[in-house]
């Protein structure tokens, strides 16, 4: 997808054959593909991830082959020189394709060619599986293919196709130097792929810098404090290795062994790359706080499982000010909120580690009817959750627009706050003239009908005024919603409000209700109930 | 020293009968205005900056009303404000005043959130997590004002409120507890520099939707009293709430007329 200003704008690009079967298409924005796949998710795009997915895959093919190494996203290439004797290419292809398929990845496909360029148009046979082609004949065999497997931008393609020349062989036999001048330097690589000259060759894979270190303590641990003691020794080897490579951790791994038995592990996402050993400790004391150990440990394994080059950025130069008393500098000064500063990622970090992320939010307004879903919140850390744009110009303009009462002495914000009940209440609702609770769920707009007492908490309330209703109905593609929403302002009944607060006591009430209070009464028409989904407060 | 305490108190009272003369500066820079007249220029002359303020009020009685108006203003200063939302109550659409961008002296309004409906297996104590939140918010120095809203479970024992309060000597912060509390009790104001109470009385504002019929009630506004109590002395307050129609209503730009000719010239 390609990501606009918001998420709800962004556009498919290219999609896979499993969503056009849900009836998704390139050109799409991301609200239309999900009015037509409600399960539709949203996650952004990790490069790091598919880098050492690709990387661990790289791993296990050297069980295959001795030389691999990796190039695009999902491309691999291995030697396959030497095979004869081991039971020839056809049976390394299958070997190779078993291997991957165990990883998980079962929709591999193989080209063995002299050189690289022809085995990878080879494996894109749609076909055969892998498909090999004789030694010596790799121009043989991309003779006949069409142009577009060239590496040529498309407007490179267009030209080439005015000029007559529809396959690589057609596209090799004009010289060289026909094409050089009149087109870009990627033709002319091209040109040289098409006559099967590519360097690219398979190689050792590099070594892989791993960070970890592993304690065996000998005896069982349990308190936090000697665990600590642990970790502050292992992160001072882990983050001086970290300073000498030039590398910052990005996410730590702990794994907890009681006699070989792995009973804990855990992964720390930070929310800042570091290699301070003494941030790393705060984090992984708060990670053991928020979420003590079952039992006790004789082992420990800590390992630096993302990291990062690290990189120096110069620090915005602040004149101080002059504070003449300490008291002065508290109270003029402290730390503003850029997200950036050290305190601020102090903070987050240690809020993200023992609440989790989507503890620390920021309320969003969004394009949707329902009250719940009126707003979002968004986390303030790694904020992925999509919202409906919303005019705020708009809304500026018409909340400027005040109804004004000339007895009030202070002019609040319009509307009261809502404090919701998680789950909605359910209540029991009187009505007047002995109409039925079935009834009212098929009356209409013109039919005036109003509830004349609900029950709160236990307690008789009448209702002394109520709204008109306001009837929403929607989001019938994930979860169909019909709601009656009612603002009600509802009053004691005389015999409640006469009791005392010892009284409330001497009847075991926990909470001392008010005499009036303004709460939102709803009417599901989908479960056919009355709920008190929130109080205003 | 009842002579300072008695000058002190007259002080107040005069400022109370003619705002913004009495205080010294140092008062004044000692505590956060609110942007409500009743509070700013009252007994309390504000909020006290590295001090408790207890915000008490019933279950549905205004408080936060009353609140969510003042961090507005807060935001719109400039100050950094932080809720720590304890059982999950807010709605975020009630709370979406602050975040404009545009504007780059505004503050940020943040929401801290136990999120017990995504976990609601896991088991947590919401109300221990809130309180270290609480006095992590104070030490960290980056909020102007954290509001610690404890829902029904007004249980803070005498050395939190002590460590919270030594925590706040040490910051800029001031610390407002809110609380669905009866707001007659007193007992537990020992804590807190003031303490200011909340409920709905009548008489109830409401307007007529678009037929007029007097059943037809478009919005219901109740009267906000309020007490403030500081220092052994309280003053009454009343404020209402102007008439609201949600804003997700008006989401949408109105689609323009283009049905009129009149004022197009004739070919």
């Amino acid at each position: 997808m390609k990501f606009s200003n918001s998420i709800g704008r962004a556009k498919v690009l290219i999609c896979s054959k499993e969503a056009e079967r849900e009836n998704i298409y390139p050109g799409m924005t991301f609200t239309e593909a999900r009015a037509v796949c409600s399960h539709l998710v949203w996650r952004e795009y990790d490069d790091k991830f598919y880098k050492s997915a690709q990387k661990k895959l790289a791993r296990e093919l050297i069980a295959a082959s001795p030389r691999v190494s990796t190039g695009e996203s999902g491309l691999f290439f291995f030697d396959a020189e030497g095979f004869n004797r081991l039971g020839g290419e056809n049976k390394l292809c299958r070997d190779v394709l078993k291997l991957v398929s165990r990883h998980g990845f079962v929709d591999g496909h193989i080209g063995l060619a002299d050189c690289a360029f022809a085995a990878r148009v080879a494996s894109r046979s749609k076909s055969k599986r892998w498909y090999i082609v004789n030694p010596g004949c790799d121009t043989a065999f991309l003779s006949p293919l069409s142009i577009d497997f060239l590496p040529v931008t498309e407007e490179a393609k267009g030209s080439l196709k005015e000029l007559g020349i529809k396959t690589i062989g057609q596209f090799t036999e004009v010289p060289v130097t026909s094409y050089a001048g009149r087109f870009d330097q990627s033709v002319l690589i091209a040109y040289d792929l098409a006559c099967g000259r590519d360097s690219t060759q398979p190689a050792l894979p590099p070594v892989e810098k791993q960070f970890q270190c592993i304690i065996d303590i000998g005896s069982a641990t349990e308190s936090l404090k000697e665990t600590l003691f642990v970790f502050k020794t292992m992160l001072e080897r882990l983050t001086r290795e970290l300073l000498n490579n030039g590398l910052t951790a990005d996410e730590l791994t702990v794994t907890f062994f009681n006699d070989n038995d792995k009973f804990d592990e855990r992964t720390i996402k930070l929310i800042r790359s570091s290699h301070n050993s003494r941030f790393l400790l705060d984090v992984l004391r708060l990670s053991l706080e928020s979420k003590p150990l079952i039992r006790e440990f004789t082992a420990v394994h800590l390992s630096v499982s993302r990291f990062s080059r690290e990189y120096f950025e110069q620090k915005k130069a602040t004149i101080s000010k002059d504070f003449s008393s300490r008291e002065e500098l508290l109270l003029s000064g402290g730390d503003e909120l850029d997200d950036s500063s050290e305190p601020v990622m102090l903070l987050l970090q240690r809020f993200m580690t023992r609440l989790g992320e989507d503890a620390l939010v920021v309320p969003v307004l969004n394009d949707q009817y329902m009250p719940e879903q009126a707003g979002i919140w968004v986390p303030v850390v790694n904020a992925s959750q999509s919202t409906t744009p919303v005019n705020e110009e708009f809304i500026q303009r018409f909340s400027d627009v005040k109804t004004t009462n000339q007895s009030r002495k202070d002019c609040l914000m319009p509307g009261l706050v809502l404090k919701r009940h998680t789950p909605a209440m359910p209540v029991f609702v009187q009505f007047k003239d002995n109409d039925s609770k079935e009834d009212y769920g098929e009356i209409d707009s013109k039919t005036p009908f109003k509830p004349a007492a609900v029950t709160y908490r236990g307690q008789w309330y009448h209702v002394n005024q109520v709204t008109t209703p306001e009837r929403i109905s929607g989001m019938w593609w994930e979860k169909p919603v019909r709601k009656s929403y009612y603002v009600a302002l509802i009053e004691k009944k005389p015999e409640f409000a006469a009791l005392s607060r010892a009284g409330y006591k001497a009847a075991g009430v926990r909470s001392i209700l008010p005499n009036l209070m303004t709460v939102l009464l709803v009417y599901d028409h989908q479960e056919r109930g009355w709920y008190v989904e929130g109080v205003f407060d | 020293m009842v002579g300072a305490v008695s000058v002190a108190n007259l002080k107040k009272e005069l400022e109370n009968l003619f705002p913004g003369k009495w205080l010294s500066g140092g008062e004044v820079g000692r505590s956060l205005k609110t942007g409500l007249d009743q509070i700013d220029f009252g007994i309390s002359a504000g909020l006290l900056k590295r001090r408790i303020t207890e915000w008490v009020g019933t279950s549905s009685s205004g408080k936060t009303t009353v609140l969510r108006t003042i961090c507005s203003n807060w935001c719109a200063t400039g100050l950094n404000v932080i809720y720590i939302d304890t059982f999950d109550r807010l709605l975020a659409a009630d709370w979406c005043f602050s975040n404009n961008a545009k504007n780059e002296k505004q503050g940020r309004f943040w929401v801290l959130r136990s999120n017990s409906d995504k976990n609601p297996t896991e088991r947590r104590d919401y109300l221990k997590d809130s309180l270290w939140a609480c006095e992590q918010l104070i030490r960290s120095r980056v909020f102007d004002v954290v509001i610690l809203d404890l829902g029904e479970k007004n249980i803070i024992t005498s050395n939190f409120y002590a460590r919270l309060q030594r925590a706040l000597e040490r910051s800029k912060a001031s610390l407002i507890v809110l609380k669905d509390d009866d707001s007659s009790s007193q007992s537990a104001k020992w804590g807190a520099n003031s303490r200011m109470s909340f409920g709905f009385s009548k008489p109830v504002h409401y307007e007529l939707g678009l037929t007029g019929h007097p059943d037809d009630i478009a919005t219901l506004m109740p009267t906000i009293t309020g007490a403030i109590w500081k220092d052994g002395m309280t003053n009454n307050i009343e404020v209402s709430v102007p008439s609201h129609v949600q804003n997700r209503l008006f989401t949408h730009p109105q689609v323009p007329d283009r049905s009129t000719s009149k004022n197009r010239a004739r070919a």
